[in-house]
């Protein structure tokens, strides 16, 4: 395998995705660590702007102390990540950091690398919160052309979903 | 990596999860073949019904043509995935047949026998047949306690950048 592209955030699902190479995914020549910019509030929110707002956006942050914040954010995610996986033995690591909508940005960069592989992190979410805040992870699973790697926490319990706990009572 | 359940749902779509065995995962310990059985329909009539409409239905085509079909048809699929496993050299390769709602049983069998990954593949529907037949792949991402492998067939992902939801709301 030659590329795995990694989405790291700095959300606590998103650490799920260190475990990935102990004993479970061929080491890869190269993986890229991607980290993208949320501009604004949750993914729904974004992902209702038009690439052009989303421009426009763009440009007014250019400068400000905001985008500085979150520059040092991204710098300081991908180096916790960056140094995550050299102590786990992997040295041709590269670092991309976007800004836009996540799920979309995710593809674009596995389609311009021309990745084998994208590992994302789930953060659990469910039912309510997941349709009100977006699922990155959906977006990305439903759309991307390469296999996904969806992390879930280890020993977390997950309540599953409404289906099992409903019908034994109405049957 | 210890076990690895893998969800051989027709010949069509193993070539992908064969060639993911391959390249993506380091060889685990013992593999579970499951192949679930649809009784009726596709999977949201199954997701539909309770568990004792399930169970009647089970019982209701044992030993009709239709059943000894599904059979046939099971042992078929996991002889092909049996054999292309065992070309590629792993061993210890237990073969489940189950009948029911397929998310449902997938996550049962991993919960069980305590599974490592849960393999499933991506049938590549559009949105629209997603949401009229069901869609197992996005099911088992969403309630499993465990990481799990989407492997995507040719032609998955097409419909990626065609209309998403925020050209509706930019209208």
């Amino acid at each position: 395998m030659n590329k795995v592209l990694i989405a790291v955030d700095d959300t606590k699902g998103s650490k799920y995705v260190l475990g990935v190479f102990q004993n479970l995914v061929r080491p890869p020549q190269e993986v890229l660590l991607l980290h993208v910019q949320r501009l604004e509030g949750r993914s729904l929110m974004i992902d209702m702007l038009s690439d052009a707002e989303l421009s426009t956006l763009k440009e007014s942050l250019q400068g400000t102390e905001y985008k500085e914040k979150l520059d040092r954010h991204a710098e300081k995610i991908l180096n916790y990540y960056r140094k995550e996986f050299e102590n786990a033995g992997l040295f041709s690591i590269r670092t991309i950091i976007r800004e836009g909508i996540p799920a979309d940005e995710i593809l674009k960069v596995a389609e311009e690398e021309k990745v084998d592989l994208i590992v994302v992190g789930s953060n659990g979410k469910k039912g309510l919160n997941r349709l009100i805040t977006g699922c990155v992870i959906n977006y990305v699973e439903r759309n991307a052309t390469v296999p996904v790697i969806v992390e879930k926490p280890e020993t977390k319990e997950i309540i599953h979903g409404i289906k099992e706990t409903v019908s034994p009572q109405f049957s | 990596m210890n076990k690895v359940l893998i969800s051989a749902d027709n010949v069509r779509g193993s070539e992908e999860i064969l060639s993911s065995m391959n390249n993506v995962v380091t060889s685990p310990d013992s593999i579970i073949l499951l192949h679930v059985q649809q009784l009726v329909g596709n999977s949201t009539m199954t997701a539909m019904m309770s568990y004792s409409e399930i169970e009647t239905m089970k019982e209701s085509i044992e030993g009709t043509e239709h059943k000894e079909a599904l059979d046939r048809r099971a042992e078929k699929v996991l002889t092909h995935y049996r054999k292309a496993l065992e070309d590629r050299g792993m061993k210890n390769i237990k073969c489940v047949i189950k009948s029911g709602h397929p998310a449902d049983e997938i996550l049962q069998v991993a919960e069980q026998e305590k599974v490592d990954l849960i393999i499933v593949g991506c049938s590549g529907k559009s949105r629209l047949r997603k949401f009229t037949t069901g869609c197992t792949s996005r099911d088992v991402e969403k309630n499993s306690r465990v990481r799990v492998l989407i492997t995507k067939n040719n032609g998955c992902g097409k419909h990626a950048h065609m209309w998403t939801g925020r050209e509706a709301y930019a209208l």
